[in-house]
């Protein structure tokens, strides 16, 4: 039985040091001046500099990558939210002939490598002269996050009961009156935690973000970080200076709304 | 109410039925079908039960009125307009759901309002309409809690609520007691009754339980398999059931029916079964005449069969098998003896023992043998075959 409990512990402990410890060490990494950073591992304790991040925000200009970033990810967030949410109602509750098929589609999309479409996307986008401005992620991005969104959400939306939005029907809201009067409020914590999936999908994103910008003012904060090394020399501290940036915002978010995240991705798998 | 009649009423005469049905069906997808073609009315102030065993169609038939489905066939008249292809906001109908279905982020106040606010009634109007409904059901004290936070009677009342500060043409309820204690259930129903009588709006009232259906309906319809078998008042669904199936629906314990032949013709005839052998006098039966070598189910209440005490030899004899004590009454289980036949088994007796109502003070024991007589104006006789009252 203790033995049992030991052992669970144990188990608990290694996956916490596994998981924590790069962050852990990327945090103390970047906080160690750039002469001592090779000498070896040096994970407490000595020097602190702040030396990196006034790097990064002064010389970087890594403010601009994260402006990119938020406004990618949060135009993303906000289309897929809106629209997805139309969608997802329509395939949870309605009856329509197609419903499977299109159902099938919007997850095949999501099934496509993002290299294989990377070339085709290319194509497009330059043809609408859409390479290096903000549409020209948004639309990309939608490519996998609108999937996503959808899928989340119509778990939420089937487990609301039914009675609720014909209980609306009958009292006088139309279907649209419903959604937004009765559905939509009852689903926000699933709304929420779609929304945040999708923006840390977009966030994290770099294949697409790599390959539709151009000019340095364009780029998000993956791709940005990814072209700090320059021909010479890889300037580490800068780099785990901006990987630390980038992730500590998203890792508190994420932490906050755990329990609520988990949910909605095993949202339908369990009957409430 | 405040929405303009679409269609003028019918030309001159009576004025037209709150709701009138005709040859309403409804198949679903699967290709079952819910409702097979039916035609009712219900008549302006008039509280209708629909009443059958669970799968009849009942639940269906109130889901094609409030438009939350669309009938394969046939169409739906509410208030003398066609409302088949109405949307249910045009409608002008209210349900109660078995669930309820309150709106959990929203106060009960808001709850009862919402139904207004869709109709645009103006913010003053919704204030009293409110408090109005909130006064009848006497649910003031509650007005600004969340669903959530009421116990299953309290939310009950509250789902009548929101249907009646809509005043509607007419309300739908789907079963709305079936998740109250059954002390509840009773008050609940009293309330309901006087409700709507007092109020005057036409009601469709579902349920699967036939005493709640008996004391409750103006008029009940008995459903099985999506059609109506018999839609008449309490008492002559009692009295004259016009199928066997709605004999044994209707009354507790249920009415015992058992299969017979018909023997000979004319003024004396005989009727044999299993365990039954029956001789007839033309005058006294309802039977009609012919039928020899037909096959007809012969019904007789629980409560009108006799013990013979005259000494005579009785029409039936049944061993008793169970005893239930009612307080008010005793009933009796019989098996029917088969007096007369050569293997004296009972071999292909029928699946339900027979039932008899006693006094509460008869004591009868488990295996006594009694003799019963059954009083023959009030036999009850069915078709052997469709079921239909003969």
């Amino acid at each position: 039985m203790s033995a049992r409990v030991l052992g669970r512990r144990t188990g608990t402990v290694l996956l916490l040091v596994a998981f924590a410890f790069p962050l852990w060490w990327t945090l103390v990494s970047s906080l160690v001046p750039e002469s001592r950073l090779l000498d070896g591992p040096s994970l407490l304790g000595g020097e602190v500099t702040l030396a990196h991040y006034r790097a990064l925000f002064s010389e970087r200009g890594f403010l601009v990558p994260i402006r990119n970033s938020l406004v990618v990810a949060g135009t993303t967030t906000l289309v897929c939210v809106t629209l997805g949410s139309l969608c997802a109602y329509a395939v949870a509750r309605l009856r329509f002939p197609g419903k499977a098929p299109l159902l099938a589609f919007v997850l095949a999309v999501a099934m496509f490598p993002q290299i294989s479409i990377v070339s085709p996307l290319y194509l497009l986008l330059r043809e609408v002269g859409l390479i290096d401005t903000v549409p020209g992620l948004v639309l990309p991005y939608l490519t996998f996050a609108m999937p996503l969104t959808v899928w989340l959400l119509v778990g939420y939306f089937r487990q609301l009961p039914a009675d609720l939005e014909e209980a609306a029907l009958v009292d006088g809201a139309s279907r649209l009156r419903s959604l937004f009067e009765v559905v939509l409020p009852l689903a926000l914590p699933g709304i929420a935690t779609t929304a945040i999936l999708t923006f840390l999908y977009s966030w994290n994103e770099f294949l697409f973000a790599l390959s539709f910008t151009v000019s340095p003012d364009r780029r998000t904060v993956p791709v940005a970080i990814a072209l700090f090394r320059g021909r010479y020399q890889v300037p580490w501290g800068e780099i785990l200076a901006g990987v630390v940036v980038a992730t500590l915002p998203v890792a508190l978010v994420v932490m906050l709304f755990q329990r609520r995240i988990v949910r909605g991705l095993t949202a339908g798998a369990v009957k409430g | 109410m405040r929405e303009g009649t679409g269609a003028a009423s019918d030309a001159g005469g009576s004025p037209p039925a709150a709701v009138r049905l005709e040859g309403l069906a409804k198949r679903f997808l699967d290709g079952s079908h819910a409702v097979r073609g039916v035609d009712l009315e219900v008549r302006e102030g008039e509280l209708l039960v629909l009443v059958g065993p669970s799968g009849s169609g009942k639940s269906t038939l109130l889901r094609l009125l409030a438009g939350l489905e669309t009938p394969s066939q046939g169409r739906v008249w509410i208030g003398g307009r066609d409302a088949t292809s109405l949307e249910p906001r045009e409608r002008d109908v209210a349900m109660v759901f078995q669930s309820y279905a309150l709106y959990p982020h929203k106060t009960v106040r808001e709850n009862l309002a919402f139904g207004l606010r869709m109709h645009r009634v103006a913010a003053a109007e919704i204030g009293e309409r409110v408090a109005w409904a909130a006064g009848i059901l006497d649910i003031e004290p509650l007005l600004d809690k969340r669903p959530g936070q009421l116990s299953g009677g309290q939310r009950q009342r509250v789902a009548l609520g929101r249907a009646i500060v809509r005043r509607p043409k007419v309300f739908l309820l789907d079963e709305p007691l079936s998740n109250l204690d059954p002390a509840l259930r009773q008050h609940t129903r009293t309330v309901i009754a006087q409700l709507q009588r007092r109020l005057g709006v036409a009601t469709l009232y579902v349920t699967h339980d036939q005493e709640e259906a008996m004391t409750l309906g103006h008029r009940v319809a008995v459903f099985r398999e999506g059609r109506v078998e018999q839609a008449a008042p309490p008492m002559d669904l009692y009295r004259r059931p016009q199928t066997a199936f709605v004999a044994s629906f209707v009354g507790s314990p249920a009415m015992n029916l058992v299969r017979c032949r018909v023997q000979g013709a004319g003024v004396d005839r005989g009727l044999t079964g299993v365990g039954v052998r029956l001789r007839l006098h033309a005058r006294e039966a309802g039977l009609p005449g012919g039928l020899h070598g037909d096959e007809v189910v012969l019904g007789i209440r629980p409560h009108d069969v006799r013990l013979e005490s005259t000494g005579e030899e009785g029409d039936l004899a049944g061993e008793v098998l169970l005893v239930e004590q009612r307080g008010n009454e005793v009933v009796a289980r019989l098996a029917l003896d088969s007096r007369g036949r050569q293997d004296g088994s009972l071999a292909g007796s029928p699946g339900a023992p027979f039932a008899m109502v006693l006094p509460p003070e008869a004591e009868p024991r488990v295996g006594e043998v009694l003799s019963l007589r059954l009083p023959r104006e009030r036999l009850h006789f069915f078709d052997g075959r469709s079921g239909e009252r003969l």
